[in-house]
């Protein structure tokens, strides 16, 4: 017995501006495509004649690129039930409910879960129905509020007393029909199709199979695509970092709800705003570690536009995001435990956010003749394998790295320095040396160097790594032993 | 000032241990009376072994358990080794399993001679951070995510900028690494910083630098318990830092 739920909204415009901005929901609220109201309150209307009516009415433009993303985030939440999905026009959702009986016992309880999942996505006044056909499901999410769960032994004491203007029927046969004093899905119902369909054509056999809740064609499931992004059309051109701040942190607060709801995190976002030159800035800002926590990716997102700040004001924002799944992890018997590595995750990130870009990750030797040469990769807890046998040693010298190196002056003929200045201008005898090793590499190259390295203990008590530059003759100091 | 402590029973003229092992005019006076001859070190009078005892031994990494949730300080000169005890406890961490992060706020690390301690450099965490302040945020952050061990490198910082910190900013990492069972061991030179925060104090002395057939083999130094909450202070030990491991007995 085939079971379809419908997700239906009735006005997206104006729910993709209560998603964006949740605070108006008690407010008159008007959405504009230029000088007219084209949903929300007083449609028809201009902004000065609906302002004349209602003093306290809130008005906003009309966002393509929030629609978009409000639709993206239903089919996200029909996803989160079932991967049989079906998007039938902007603001309706078609599920094939087969197989949820398994996570769902109750329809009941199915359209209270989607109604909480909606509310997470910020979606709100999403009509819902269940019904065996896709027609029937919705019809029983657009008639009065919705939530109707309609049987198949039911669906004709369902549908029959529905008005026929529920199933938006052409305007001209709306007319004709009604003339004809037939105002309900059961009186068109009563009438043969072939009588129909020889006096008001093909269209109205359609219209009357509707109305005995048959689909027109086979549910043709959607396969759930992994691109998220969300914008906001703002309206007028930002230029302080603040305020589009502002704009970001709503636009990546919905972003990752709905991740959450797939059970992804993000790896990388791309960052698109239109200028209002009408020129696009782009920038992509990748994450230590996936992860769904907002404020670290708003930090992110702020720290790239420090760094490289728009030109103009922005006027509108586009966030894609690259979803990556947190890794799972392997408990041993003989290892401490490691911390949960989505909670590792959201430390690196945090961490990245605070400390900027390219300053987290897990230390590297790079394979170069350079003694200075330094990586860093992507920090993960993997897999840990301990040594067979636990070698424990003494400690071994440390070098503190002096970065970049410092240029020093040393005294001494062609050989071994005998004192040495620093940039300081503190100057120290050289107590005892070692050295000079020669070091050159990348002679392929425009790179290439060539020094001649000393180790020197000075009278100040350090012990200190000193290189001469070859090509130059010019001294550094590059680290201290420690 | 710090007064000076009592020298255990048993330990010899600070001034006597100087001269026999010539190290006149190169130890710190102020630390005489932690000094004890190489040999006497580890006598079961001096060093009795406890659960909940902190000692030298953590320097060496091996007693995991003994430093959670403890503030272990290092500090000393340039060129007294305090950096090489640290990377022997991040190797002693790693080698159990546990992750351990390191705050690099003068970015001085350096992965090869990390490595060459014997520290998983894949089980390690380098952080950059760009202020003090950044810092001790980002311990918090390490701390509450798990880390058995967050080294906080603030060496050759200026004391202006230290002066800066609250007065609360060690205590309430104490607070934290107590609720994690972590340890954290803060590098600090010349002077220590975390005053009576720190669970174990150490400072370091190079007593003198290894020049071998031309070569720089090593520093010779001394580490002293200056402050301990769950031990006496003034427990010393003779420390070689060499270019290669040199391994320990255990028995």
């Amino acid at each position: 017995m085939d079971r379809f739920a419908c997700l239906y909204v009735p006005d997206l415009p104006l729910a993709t501006a209560l998603r964006n901005e949740p605070e108006l929901r008690h407010r008159a609220l008007a959405i504009v495509d230029g000088p007219t109201i084209v949903a929300g309150w007083l449609q028809g209307l201009t902004v000065a004649q609906a302002e004349a009516v209602r003093s306290d009415l809130v008005v906003r433009a009309l966002s393509l690129e929030g629609i978009h993303s409000a639709q993206e985030a239903l089919i996200d939440v029909a996803i989160s039930v079932t991967p049989r999905v079906e998007e039938s026009e902007t603001g309706t959702i078609f599920l094939d409910l087969a197989g949820t009986g398994a996570i769902f016992p109750s329809e009941r309880g199915l359209l209270g879960a989607l109604e909480k999942r909606l509310a997470e996505v910020g979606l709100e006044g999403v009509r819902m129905g269940i019904g065996p056909t896709c027609t029937v499901a919705w019809l029983a999410a657009r008639w009065q509020h919705g939530g109707q769960i309609v049987s198949s032994h039911g669906t004709r004491g369902f549908l029959d007393p529905l008005p026929l203007d529920l199933l938006d029927p052409p305007e001209e046969t709306f007319d004709l029909l009604t003339r004809w004093g037939i105002r309900t899905l059961g009186e068109l119902r009563r009438i043969p199709a072939s009588s129909l369909g020889s006096r008001l054509g093909e269209p109205t056999v359609w219209l009357a199979r509707r109305a005995r809740g048959q689909d027109l064609r086979p549910f043709q499931p959607k396969s759930p695509k992994l691109r998220f992004e969300e914008g906001v059309q703002i309206g007028f051109p930002v230029g302080d970092l603040e305020r589009l701040a502002f704009f970001l942190r709503g636009v990546v607060d919905r972003l990752t709800r709905r991740l959450r709801l797939r059970g992804l995190a993000v790896r990388e976002l791309l960052l698109e705003l239109l200028l209002e030159s009408g020129q696009n800035f782009a920038r992509t800002v990748k994450t230590g570690a996936p992860t769904t926590e907002a404020p670290v990716l708003v930090s992110l997102l702020r720290l790239a536009l420090e760094k490289d700040p728009p030109p103009e004001g922005v006027e509108r924002i586009r966030v894609v995001a690259v979803p990556g799944g947190v890794e799972p992890s392997q408990l041993d018997l003989f290892l401490p435990p490691l911390p949960a590595p989505a909670e590792l995750a959201v430390a690196v990130a945090r961490l990245e956010a605070l400390c900027g870009p390219g300053k987290v990750g897990a230390p590297s030797v790079e394979d170069s003749h350079r003694p200075e040469a330094k990586g860093l990769n992507s920090f993960a807890a993997g897999p840990r394998v301990l040594p067979k046998s636990a070698a424990f040693s003494g400690p071994t010298m440390a070098l503190r790295a002096v970065r970049p190196p410092e240029q020093i002056r040393a005294y001494g003929a062609e050989g071994p320095p005998v004192k040495i200045e620093f940039s300081d201008h503190r100057r120290f005898q050289v107590l005892q040396h070692a050295g000079p090793w020669r070091l050159f590499g990348e002679w392929w190259g425009e790179s290439c160097f060539a020094r001649d390295y000393f180790d020197v203990e000075l009278g100040d008590g350090g012990v200190y790594r000193i290189y001469r530059n070859l090509d130059n003759g010019r001294w550094f100091l590059d680290g201290i032993y420690d | 000032m710090q007064s000076r402590p009592a020298l255990p029973p048993g330990t010899r003229s600070p001034r006597a241990i100087i001269r026999e092992t010539g190290l006149e005019g190169r130890v710190h006076l102020g630390l005489e009376s932690r000094i004890v001859a190489p040999g006497e070190l580890g006598a079961p009078e001096q060093s009795p072994r406890t659960p909940d005892r902190l000692g030298l031994d953590t320097l060496l990494g091996l007693e995991g358990k003994a430093t959670a949730g403890t503030l272990i300080e290092l500090a000393g000169e340039r060129s007294s080794g305090r950096t090489a005890l640290a990377y022997r406890m991040a190797a002693g961490a790693t080698a159990r399993g546990e992750l351990v992060a390191w705050l690099d706020l003068p970015d001085a690390l350096d992965p090869r001679f990390l490595r060459r301690s014997g520290v998983d450099l894949n089980a390690l965490l380098w952080v950059r951070p760009p202020g003090l302040r950044a810092t001790l945020r980002a311990a918090e952050i390490l701390v509450r995510a798990g880390f058995a061990m967050v080294a906080i490198d603030l060496c050759g910082i200026g004391t202006s900028t230290l002066a800066k910190l609250p007065n609360s900013a060690w205590t309430r990492l104490l607070h934290s690494l107590r609720g994690a069972r972590a340890t954290a061991v803060l590098l600090s030179g010349p002077d220590r910083i975390a005053g009576t925060a720190a669970t174990l104090g150490i400072y370091t002395e190079r007593s003198q630098a290894i020049f071998e057939r031309d070569l720089l083999e090593g520093l010779e130094l001394y580490a002293s318990v200056v402050r301990n909450r769950a031990g006496p202070i003034g427990e010393a030990h003779p420390l070689r830092v060499l270019q290669r491991p040199v391994p320990v007995d255990l028995s």
